[in-house]
């Protein structure tokens, strides 16, 4: 199974998404800060991080920053989350070190359509 | 904020009312398809996913406040500038997507299990519910945008601005039993710059509150053991702590319990999940709460110590040192006040004018507290000063009654405030015990002693001082007896409250005084506070209370000089001049004095001119006593026996030259003297001459 991290801070999100994508097939972990999904990428080693941008303590991008500075995480794509809908936020995403970007509300075909193609590239 | 920033401003509250009446509809039409889906599931007995339904419904709701609250909380975070605008244009996104996120997840997950359902009312209903969301999606997509607005400066780094505006910082208690809440709450706020601190439980929260200075609590309502309500009450309960703001984090679907919060004492409450902005916004206002309770707290401590300073310092122009009691100073003084607030409108005070006149008096102020205690303080050193500045500059001893022309004519002149004093002055000869009494609207001055009932010395009583110029007053003049006392006091005393709403009335201050065996002034003023105290037990005391109790104190006569005289004529001008002496220190009345001077004079002259044979000098004594009673002239003198009692009277004669020893001045001696003495003692006449100080009008 593919291991999925997932971190949200929204409750009701975090729950809806990583049910989703359990569905799906994934092993699904989630985090509920950017510090705890830092930490969870270090120990858990997912293939596929999936990471909303406004967290609280350390937001999106710095901790997708942090991941991708990491020589233990930063092979692992990141899919950036956000709902601010905002045409700089893909620039800015990309630029912090995500490997892809999606809006909220989530487009469930489209985002595993993106997860695997990250997946595959990587594997490959 | 500058004029252009304030237009700014106003541009984007105009921008967010159009949004929000814009999406609106489509929120409540959303929400209440939100409800009919949970009931549709709910009778369709889909047990496993009644929990989505339920967080479709709560995501509803959240979209709904959201949209609602959108001028309030978003503005007030919102700034003026420019780059500002932009971060308020992405979070606005943001906030509202992400409720929409939840609805959208939820209902495709929900369509899913319904798959192998078909077509049912919930399926129509979800795809309703998707389709709308859609809408409100474009909708937020083509409004959300905010105009370009003018601005001053661009700040480029704004990643953080929306955290770093936080203005109002302080120590917070986070209470939740959910460990993941309290780790995102604890570090939300700590990125704010808040202090945070964490309690898994209510009883650990108050142990933590009762040991730490916090500024704010948040409290999470469902916990297990004791919950969120709970812990409120107790907070709320407790002097010590109640102050402390607490915030309410509850679900929304728990808003029953929120209400009850509130009126058990919550300053607050914030929805779950949290908006930061909304969490950032709350916090402010209530450590701003805070803050400003804990100023009026300092505010009213400096009041009430300031209050304290000022209370010593009125009891400070009152004197507390009441004289030992001696042959000398044989008139003993009491005296108590005790204001019922913090500063009063009574006082008392005794004063001697001269070496032998002690001035008392008892006075109470209109109305009670700060005002009347500056009235109070201005009139006290009038009614101290007139007496002595007159008697210091002009050598006259007032009677009562001038001092309180005096000091009315003076308070009427400065008192816009309408405010007015009673008050009841008297002055005491201490060796005669000759009392003059003027009153000014106040209570009679009671007199008291072991032989007669306590009564009151009526006098004529005037206008209260400070309400019209040149009233008038009267002193009305008394002796005190020795061992007779008087008492004074203010009607705080008389019209003092019991619990049952009694006064204490005259009756029961007669009793008291009645009651007592022995009368020191400081025994009375004692026995009345006592009584007082008594019969008023815990009721609140209304009005100033002041006592003033004087005494006069048996004595015997005093020897108070001897001189020698010549046996000439010479020696009625010293007689004369000791008697003036005498009488200054002792203040016996004018009449006294001159009947004294004629009589010596009368002695003297019929010794110089009859009493020797021989032309020598001879040296006789004058002895002057004088107490409370009386004042003795006692002349020794050794010239030819001469009984002034027995002396017969002889009628003028034209001829003074042959007149003869007695004679018509001898008729004087014997009328204005009250006892005549006679004896002749080893060749020396020993004549007495007693003037009685009691008669005296």
């Amino acid at each position: 199974m593919t291991k999925v991290l997932l971190v949200e801070d929204n409750e009701m999100n975090r729950d809806m998404l990583s049910r989703r994508l359990t569905r799906k097939g994934f092993d699904v972990i989630v985090a509920i800060d950017g510090q705890s999904g830092i930490d969870l990428a270090k120990s858990d080693q997912p293939e596929v991080i999936l990471m909303d941008m406004s967290l609280p303590v350390i937001d999106g991008w710095e901790a997708t920053r942090v991941l991708k500075a990491d020589t233990s995480t930063k092979h692992i794509p990141i899919i950036a989350l956000t709902a601010h809908a905002m045409s700089s936020d893909r620039d800015k995403a990309l630029a912090a070190g995500c490997d892809d970007y999606d809006t909220k509300p989530v487009e469930l075909p489209r985002l595993l359509e993106k997860m695997q193609t990250l997946l595959t590239a990587e594997s490959s | 904020m500058s004029h252009k920033n304030t237009s700014n401003h106003d541009t984007l509250a105009q921008k967010l009312d159009a949004i929000r009446a814009e999406l609106l509809p489509f929120a409540e039409d959303m929400c209440s398809l939100g409800s009919q889906l949970k009931q549709q599931f709910k009778s369709e007995q889909f047990i496993d996913v009644h929990d989505d339904t339920t967080a479709i419904a709560t995501a509803l709701a959240n979209l709904r406040n959201q949209v609602k609250g959108l001028n309030l909380e978003l503005i007030q975070g919102a700034s003026d500038q420019a780059h500002e605008t932009h971060i308020s244009q992405s979070r606005l996104r943001h906030d509202l997507r992400t409720p929409l996120n939840a609805v959208k997840g939820y209902s495709e997950m929900l369509l899913e299990s319904l798959g192998q359902h078909g077509e049912s009312v919930s399926h129509s209903l979800l795809l309703d519910l998707l389709s709308k969301t859609n809408t409100v999606l474009e909708t937020i997509s083509t409004s959300v945008v905010f105009p370009e607005l003018e601005s001053d400066e661009v700040v480029k780094t704004h990643e953080h601005s929306e955290m770093s505006s936080v203005a109002v910082l302080g120590k917070i208690l986070v209470v939740d039993d959910d460990k993941s809440n309290l780790t995102v709450l604890s570090r939300l706020l700590e990125q704010q710059g808040h202090e945070v601190k964490c309690a898994n439980s209510g009883p650990e929260a108050l142990l933590a509150i009762r040991s730490g200075d916090f500024d704010l609590v948040l409290l999470d309502m469902l916990m297990p053991g004791m919950n969120g309500y709970e812990v409120l009450s107790i907070i709320k309960n407790d002097s010590d702590i109640a102050h402390l703001p607490v915030i309410v984090i509850s679900a929304l679907d728990e808003m029953e319990g929120v209400i009850n919060c509130i009126e058990a004492g919550a300053d607050d409450y914030l929805p779950k999940p949290f908006n930061p902005t909304l969490l950032q916004a709350r916090i402010g206002t209530g450590i701003e709460r805070k803050r400003l309770r804990d100023e009026s707290t300092a505010l009213m401590e400096r009041m009430e110590t300031e209050l304290q300073e000022a209370r010593r310092a009125q009891l400070n122009l009152v004197p507390h040192d009441f004289p030992s009691v001696s042959n000398a100073q044989p008139i003993a003084v009491h005296a108590h006040v005790q204001p019922a607030r913090e500063v009063g409108g009574d006082f008392y005070d005794f004063f001697y004018v001269g070496e032998n006149h002690l001035w008392f008096l008892v006075a109470d102020v209109s109305d009670k507290g700060v005002a009347a205690g500056m009235f109070m303080a201005r009139a006290s050193s009038l009614v101290r000063l007139i007496p002595m500045q007159y008697f210091k500059q002009f050598g006259r001893m007032l009677m009562p009654h001038e001092v309180l022309n005096d000091i009315n004519n003076e308070l009427c002149q400065f008192n816009p405030e309408m405010a007015f004093i009673t008050l009841l002055s008297g002055r005491i000869h201490i060796q005669t015990g000759d009392v003059l009494i003027a009153n000014a609207g106040h209570s009679a001055a009671l007199e008291y002693s072991a032989n007669v009932p306590v009564h009151s010395l009526e006098t004529w009583r005037g206008h209260p001082l400070g309400i019209k110029p040149d009233s008038e007053y009267r002193s009305m003049q008394t002796t005190l007896h020795p061992n007779h006392g008087l008492f004074l006091y203010t009607d705080g005393v008389t019209d003092a409250l019991s619990n049952e709403e009694e006064y204490f009335s005259d009756d029961r201050l007669f009793e008291s005084l009645q009651r007592l065996k022995k009368h020191s002034p400081a025994l009375v003023v004692q026995t009345v506070k006592e009584a007082l105290r008594v019969f008023t037990r815990d009721a609140e005391q209304f009005d100033d209370i002041t006592l003033l109790a004087i005494q006069r104190t048996q004595h015997t006569a005093i020897t108070v000089k001897e001189v020698l005289l010549p046996n000439t004529l010479e020696a009625c001008r010293v007689a004369r001049q000791e008697l003036i002496g005498l009488q200054a220190a002792h203040g016996f009345s004018d009449t006294v004095c001159e009947d004294m001077c004629l009589c010596a004079d009368e002695i003297i002259s019929n010794n110089a001119n009859f009493g020797y044979s021989d032309q020598r000098e001879h040296e006789n004594l004058l002895r002057l006593s004088v107490d409370s009673t009386q004042v003795v002239l006692e002349f020794i003198d050794d010239g030819s026996f001469f009984d002034p009692q027995s002396a017969p009277i002889i009628q003028p004669q034209h001829d003074l030259a042959t007149a003869k020893a007695g004679g018509l001045g001898i008729k004087f001696v014997r009328h204005l003297t009250d006892e005549l003495h006679y004896k002749r003692v080893d060749g020396k006449n020993h004549t007495v001459l007693v003037k009685h100080l009691k008669h005296e009008a």
